[in-house]
């Protein structure tokens, strides 16, 4: 863990206010990011920024340090936002298991790693705004979450799992599944618009 | 070896910032000396900047305090040290609310006039629908009731026509029984007479019929003039119809525009919004 997250850590634990004034300063618009991209709706990703801060203060002295502070944070944030949806999916009557991808089936060795494919032919495609907000929204949560860290934050496929919590090759996979997505949503608009 | 061919398949990478220094300084060498290369990062630079802004909403001033206020709520709650909310933070989420009520106000205002012109051209639809229904509906009638009278001609003509087939036949054949009666010798052949009558009364019948047909034909052929009749209306009546309903469509853009204009507006200003001045030069 790097020093300042470390000093950090130490002041959150500390029950130290200045922890939790330099924790919204540097991490409230990275975990509101990461509630939207699960959300997808502002005023859920700011429920979700709520909860998941009040779980860093109910919870930090039981941080290991095991893995980076912001990858904890991240998946404090991800998993409070699925709980919303579970929750809301339940109330509605809905499916909430989530499995929206079968990640045993396909070979992935060539998968996400850069090199192999030029994931935004795609997107090169498009310059309208919408229509890409449009594609996120449309696109399974487990492989929005995937593809984001991947194409936005710059992560690779390693990192992307570290940070999901999931096995290297689930997450090469749901890299390239979210790929394959966004081609296939953006041909469909093409022929539509025939 | 050939860079480009080792270069080109990396830009995505370098685009997304995922390569190592190496890597890094073999694709930037690389974009200086070539021209094609520069042109696909810069599409997929443009790309992902999309990509960015379609899944990154920037955090409100006004979300942020707020996560300030629920976490001094909590702590309030065990009487711990509160968090220092900034200053400047308080600041800018009041310029921002200001800002927001001020544009929401505009945009209330202009979905007001939107909404009446569109209501005007609603109203000005359904008018223009309902005077070509009625318009519709006399022509309908008319050919309705010219249809009933036809109908009526033609079973007028058919009762006649076989009534006076009918007295014809019974006036011969008591002429024939009669003149049978008179001269025994007429009889013999009052028979095939008979026969003669009964077929003029059939030839009588024929004409009738054919009179009755022609008039069934005037009857089909003023029904097929009412319905073409019927029809135009209804094309004309459509026509202007769909004349007034492109007219509220075209309100409905403009008055759409309006408020898109207004809302272009709020949201700029919103995102202009400055703190106020206290009076000794600070925000």
């Amino acid at each position: 863990m790097e020093s300042s997250e470390q000093e950090l850590l130490t002041l959150l634990q500390q029950n130290d206010p200045r922890g939790y004034e330099i924790l919204i300063e540097e991490y409230a618009d990275f975990v509101f990011r990461a509630a939207y991209r699960v959300t997808q709706n502002e005023q859920d990703a700011e429920d979700v920024l709520q909860e998941s801060f009040l779980l860093v203060y109910r919870n930090a002295g039981s941080f290991r340090g095991d893995s980076k502070f912001s990858s904890w944070l991240y998946r404090i944030a991800s998993n409070t936002a699925l709980d919303l949806l579970r929750r809301r999916k339940r109330k509605e009557g809905e499916d909430v298991s989530f499995d929206d991808a079968d990640e045993q089936d396909e070979p992935f060795d060539e998968l996400a790693d850069g090199n192999a494919s030029q994931p935004e032919d795609a997107l090169l495609q498009t310059e309208s705004l919408d229509l890409v907000r449009e594609a996120l929204e449309s696109m399974p949560e487990k492989l929005r979450s995937a593809y984001l860290l991947f194409m936005v934050d710059g992560l690779s496929a390693p990192e992307v799992a570290a940070e999901l919590n999931i096995q290297l090759s689930a997450a090469k996979l749901r890299i390239h599944r979210a790929k394959l997505f966004m081609a296939e949503y953006f041909a469909q608009v093409k022929v539509e618009e025939k | 070896m050939n860079t480009h061919k080792t270069v080109f398949p990396k830009l995505e990478a370098y685009a997304r910032n995922a390569l190592t220094i190496d890597e890094r300084t073999q694709v930037e060498s690389h974009l200086l000396v070539c021209q094609g290369c520069q042109t696909a990062l810069a599409k997929y630079q443009s790309a992902l900047a999309l990509l960015k802004a379609a899944s990154a909403p920037t955090l409100a001033p006004q979300r942020r305090l707020r996560l300030y206020e629920k976490l001094n709520e909590e702590r309030g709650k065990k009487q711990e040290a509160l968090l220092k909310i900034p200053e400047a933070l308080i600041a800018q989420a009041r310029a921002t609310g200001k800002a927001m009520a001020e544009s929401a106000g505009d945009v209330v205002k202009a979905s007001g006039a939107a909404a009446g012109l569109v209501g005007a051209s609603g109203g000005q639809v359904v008018k223009t629908m309902g005077r070509g229904a009625k318009s519709v509906g006399k022509k309908m009638l008319r050919a309705g009731k010219k249809s009933a009278n036809h109908a009526k001609d033609m079973v007028d003509e058919a009762a006649q026509t076989a009534l006076d087939s009918g007295h014809i036949l019974t006036v011969e054949t008591a002429q024939v029984v009669e003149e049978s009666l008179k001269n025994p010798l007429k009889a013999v052949s009052a028979p095939l007479r008979l026969a003669g009558k009964g077929v003029k009364a059939g030839v009588r019948m024929a004409q009738g019929s054919l009179k009755i047909s022609a008039s069934g034909l005037k009857g089909v052929l003023s029904v097929a003039k009412g319905s073409l009749d019927v029809g135009a209306e209804g094309v004309k009546q459509g026509g202007e119809t769909a004349k007034s309903m492109l007219d509220a469509a075209q309100s409905a853009l403009e008055a759409r525009n309006q408020v898109a204009k207004s809302l272009g507006k709020g949201i700029k200003k919103v995102a202009n919004a400055k703190p106020e001045d206290d009076g000794d030069g600070n925000a």
